[in-house]
């Protein structure tokens, strides 16, 4: 009996847009993450408004700066966001932002991932083709983050599971060692991670930012002064 | 800096000397005793005896055997050197038949001027201040038997007398090899302690040594590292410059401390331990353990600890992204400390001076535990434990 050969099945790449006041990394992104089709960039979210294309992520930028390099000249953080989701794309912010307060933030306002500017690209690839599937795409800060809700009483309703895969990879933990410290493999800890990061998000999205104050131990008014 | 061997001067064996110069003291005083008694004798040897000439030259030889002997255990502080060894033992063996010969048969056994067998005494017990102990033994029991069977020929004293005395030269022999061979090993185990203790001395300055100038080395090695990113001479600076302060801390014997303004709580620790590594891609997870308070000597210790950890990474980790997370259940505080670099086999590669000296041995040294988890290319993670309000216990 002979094997019928299979055929090769093409699976498309991710189709992302870039927005980026940046002219090094608008030209440069596409090279870099050969595992994503750049179908356009931008220097700013108006010229995308102005000329929208179709794609599966838009790659935004969190800082962006206007023509004479003024911040204020333009839509950036979490309007740049509302912006983009607003014309029904998926945002996945490319940030060297660190600080968890205000990733957590973007999220609430409709980022459905964040990748650093520093991460290597495989992990940006990744984080694009998660969010294509409909899942978040979290960075080490917001884990950090997650881990801080959950014990300070925030209703993100995780696992014993789920909070065990969240608090070892907070503490930087390979997923092999955590796969063997729990018993599962490392498919399934990734699972159990997504899904934290599925709740954090909803739960970003639905606490109100007093709850959201109180979890992060911020000043009252804080996160509502950022509104 | 002085280095850590010239600190210690090299360990010399003074008590096996001076346990030698002791014996070499006791055994002149041993032979003037002896030598004073047979020179109070001597005249009235000399008009008792057969031959007078032959009695008086044997004498004489003794004299100046003996006092060669305590001139030079004097001179030279031993008694295991000196030309009056043989002589002494040959004089010893020939004195025994001489007495027999040379004396009246009534004044052979029991008196002074046959001084044979007190001389006989002497000589083998001094030889077993300087022969090895079974030979001296041995010696003493054929000087024994000798006595015993000239001093039976002349038929003037009982068996018994007989045998008792030339009992007394082995049993006196055997006495000071005994005591010889006690005080050497006491002086050599004496030396030996010594001599582990400036063994001791040394290794814990060398540790301390190589725990002041470990860290420094590497920021040196990358200050004058050409293919040193740009981007990381501002934090390395900072780093030469406190490596700097704790190196002058160093010779003047202080260890660094918290300032007094400084709080000492894990978020201290930490910051204090981050300083300068900005050029690591670090991801601070801090606010559930950054409040718990440390005493000043484990915050010391962990601070290195934590610095040791960030400057092997930085090393050889090649990672893309540092961890530091601090945690704390109220009643233990723990700090984690992951890279997602190379790693490195733990069962085939024992663990750097960094690692096991300045994060393991210094943070068990406080109470605090250390543990290290490692394998290729699942980068490394230190994660460090203590109790809450009390450095002395490990958890």
């Amino acid at each position: 009996m002979t094997e019928r050969p299979v055929p090769d099945v093409v699976v498309p790449l991710p189709r992302v847009a870039v927005i980026d006041d940046s002219t090094v990394i608008r030209g440069g992104f596409a090279t870099v993450h050969p595992g994503l089709d750049v179908v356009a960039t931008y220097a700013s979210v108006e010229e995308f408004e102005a000329m929208p294309v179709d794609c599966d992520v838009v790659v935004l930028d969190l800082l962006l700066r206007g023509p004479q390099g003024v911040a204020s000249s333009t839509k950036q953080g979490r309007a740049a966001i509302r912006a983009v989701r607003d014309l029904g794309h998926p945002v996945c912010l490319y940030t060297d932002e660190r600080r968890a307060i205000v990733l957590a933030l973007c999220l609430r306002a409709g980022a459905n991932g964040v990748v650093h500017k520093s991460d290597p690209p495989q992990v940006a690839v990744q984080a694009v083709d998660d969010i294509r599937h409909g899942q978040v795409a979290i960075t080490q800060s917001l884990v950090g983050l997650t881990e801080i809700l959950d014990r300070r009483g925030a209703s993100l309703d995780l696992s014993p599971r789920q909070r065990q895969v969240i608090s070892a990879r907070a503490r930087g933990r390979h997923w092999g060692d955590i796969a063997t410290t729990l018993f599962i493999t490392e498919d399934t800890a990734r699972e159990h991670y997504r899904a934290a990061c599925t709740k954090l998000r909803v739960y970003l999205q639905h606490a109100s930012p007093g709850d959201i104050e109180r979890a992060v131990g911020a000043a009252p008014g804080d996160v509502l002064d950022e509104e | 800096m002085t280095s850590p061997s010239a600190d210690v001067s090299a360990p010399e064996r003074t008590s096996a000397r001076r346990a030698e110069r002791g014996i070499a003291l006791v055994a002149p005083a041993m032979r003037g005793v002896v030598l004073l008694q047979i020179v109070l004798s001597t005249a009235s040897g000399v008009r008792l005896s057969d031959h007078p000439s032959a009695y008086a030259a044997l004498t004489g030889a003794v004299v100046v055997v003996s006092v060669t002997l305590v001139a030079q255990c004097l001179l030279s502080g031993t008694v295991r050197t000196g030309v009056w060894r043989y002589p002494d033992l040959t004089l010893a063996w020939l004195a025994i038949p001489a007495m027999n010969l040379l004396l009246p048969t009534s004044h052979v056994v029991g008196t002074w001027e046959s001084w044979a067998p007190g001389y006989a005494i002497n000589v083998a017990a001094l030889a077993a201040t300087w022969m090895r102990p079974a030979v001296a033994v041995t010696h003493a029991l054929a000087l024994g038997g000798w006595l015993l069977v000239w001093t039976s020929a002349v038929d003037v004293a009982s068996w018994e007398t007989s045998l008792g005395n030339a009992l007394t030269i082995p049993g006196y022999a055997i006495v000071v090899a005994l005591l010889a061979h006690y005080l050497r090993e006491l002086a050599a185990d004496a030396d030996q302690s010594r001599e582990d203790a400036v063994a001791a001395t040394r290794a814990l300055e060398l540790q301390r040594y190589q725990l002041t100038v470990h860290d420094a080395s590497s920021i040196l090695r990358l200050l004058s590292d050409e293919e040193t990113p740009a981007a990381v001479l501002p934090g390395l600076r900072v780093q030469a410059d406190r490596e700097a302060r704790r190196l002058r801390n160093y010779l003047s014997s202080q260890l660094q401390q918290p300032s007094d303004r400084t709080r000492c709580t894990v978020g201290t620790m930490l910051a204090a331990a981050l300083e300068g590594f900005d050029d690591l891609p670090l991801e601070l997870a801090v606010e559930l353990g950054a409040h718990v308070e440390l005493s000043e000597d484990v915050w010391t210790a962990s601070r290195g600890a934590v610095a040791a950890v960030l400057h092997n990474a930085r090393m050889h980790a090649a990672a893309h992204q540092v961890v530091v997370h601090a945690d704390t259940d109220g009643a233990t505080w723990e700090v984690v400390v992951s890279d997602d670099g190379v790693g490195f086999d733990q069962e085939n590669q024992t663990l750097g001076f960094g690692l096991d000296t300045q994060v393991c041995d210094a943070l068990a040294g406080c109470g605090v535990a250390a543990e290290i988890l490692s394998s290729p290319g699942r980068g490394t993670s230190v994660t460090i434990v203590g109790r809450v309000g009390r450095g002395e216990d490990a958890p």
